[in-house]
């Protein structure tokens, strides 16, 4: 399937993922020559390096814009995909501390790589599709410029303008109790 | 805010994921729909402000929907996440904000030493062969 220019690098990402999703179900069933603790520091590398970042490109910009051009956020596919989002990084905490306490187990890879496959398909199959369907040429601009500003920018939203800004932490804490909401 | 915001995408669902919590319930599902929804409305803010043209309705709709976000999170997303984590869970959460806060890194406790990533030769394949 063709993709849109301006998502292309989120596809390119997929394909990076689906890379390394094989390899950890591989090293699990012990398919891999190298052992599966050096397997699974090589993941974390790529999962810090890449994956963390294309998650918050995904939340932070994709849906948001999304969002602006009309689509619907609440469908069934984007809250799949944001619910494997928060399901892949408790995973990625239970290899963390595996990893550092060294011993990670074939079962965590196993189940990183099942399910990453099986979130890069949904985006791909589903996700991906639906949003080139929605937005106009204009929507996928301003994701690619986005895109950009964001890999050059500092800050953890670029493009809300730095200048004249002030901004007092709070005094204290805050009603702890959660006074005043009902 | 923008890093509340992934505080409880980073750290919250994912530790609530590990305990079992649904993550597909109604309240979750439009705690996370408003993310992308305030998001949006912040880019519509800046580039309003870059311009110099900022838009009373713009302002409007950002204190709306935080005020209702919020209200969601504090009246059901949260009583239900203290409803499912047990005593470690909620141990194991604030834990986590605490390394979060202090790290720099995008999650912040994935070990650093022996991690080996060279990034990819070239770009992969950008049709998105062999997705079906």
């Amino acid at each position: 399937m063709k993709r849109a220019p301006e998502l292309r690098k989120f596809s390119e990402d997929h394909h990076h993922g689906l890379v390394h999703a094989r390899r950890l179900r591989k090293a699990a069933d012990g398919d891999e020559a190298r052992p599966a603790a050096d397997i699974a520091r090589d993941f974390l590398g790529y999962w810090q390096a890449e994956t963390s970042t294309h998650f918050r490109e995904e939340e932070e910009v994709l849906l948001p814009v999304l969002q602006r051009h009309g689509g619907d956020v609440s469908q069934e596919s984007v809250i799949e995909m944001l619910a494997q989002h928060a399901e892949i990084r408790g995973l990625i905490m239970g290899l963390s501390d595996e990893v550092t306490s060294r011993t990670p187990q074939p079962e965590t890879l196993k189940r990183i790589g099942e399910q990453l496959e099986e979130h890069i398909r949904l985006e791909e199959r589903v996700v991906f599709p639906m949003i080139e369907n929605i937005l106009p040429e204009e929507g996928l601009k301003e994701v690619a410029s986005r895109l950009e500003t964001r890999q050059t920018g500092l800050g953890a939203e670029p493009w809300v303008p730095t200048e004249g800004f002030s901004y007092d932490p709070w005094p204290g804490p805050g009603d702890s109790e959660g006074g005043g909401w009902d | 805010m923008s890093i509340h915001f992934r505080q409880e995408e980073e750290v919250l669902l994912p530790v609530l994921a590990r305990y079992g919590g649904e993550l597909d319930q109604e309240s979750v599902v439009l705690m996370l729909a408003q993310h992308a929804r305030i998001r949006g409305l912040i880019m519509d803010l800046s580039d309003e402000i870059t311009r110099k043209g900022v838009r009373p309705e713009t302002l409007q709709s950002i204190g709306v929907a935080l005020e209702e976000h919020i209200r969601l999170e504090e009246r059901e997303v949260f009583p239900l996440v203290e409803d499912v984590l047990p005593q470690e869970g909620l141990k194991e959460l604030a834990a986590r904000l605490e390394v979060k806060e202090a790290g720099p890194r995008a999650e912040p406790w994935v070990p650093t030493e022996g991690l080996a990533y060279a990034s990819w030769p070239g770009p992969g394949d950008s049709e998105g062969g062999g997705w079906d």
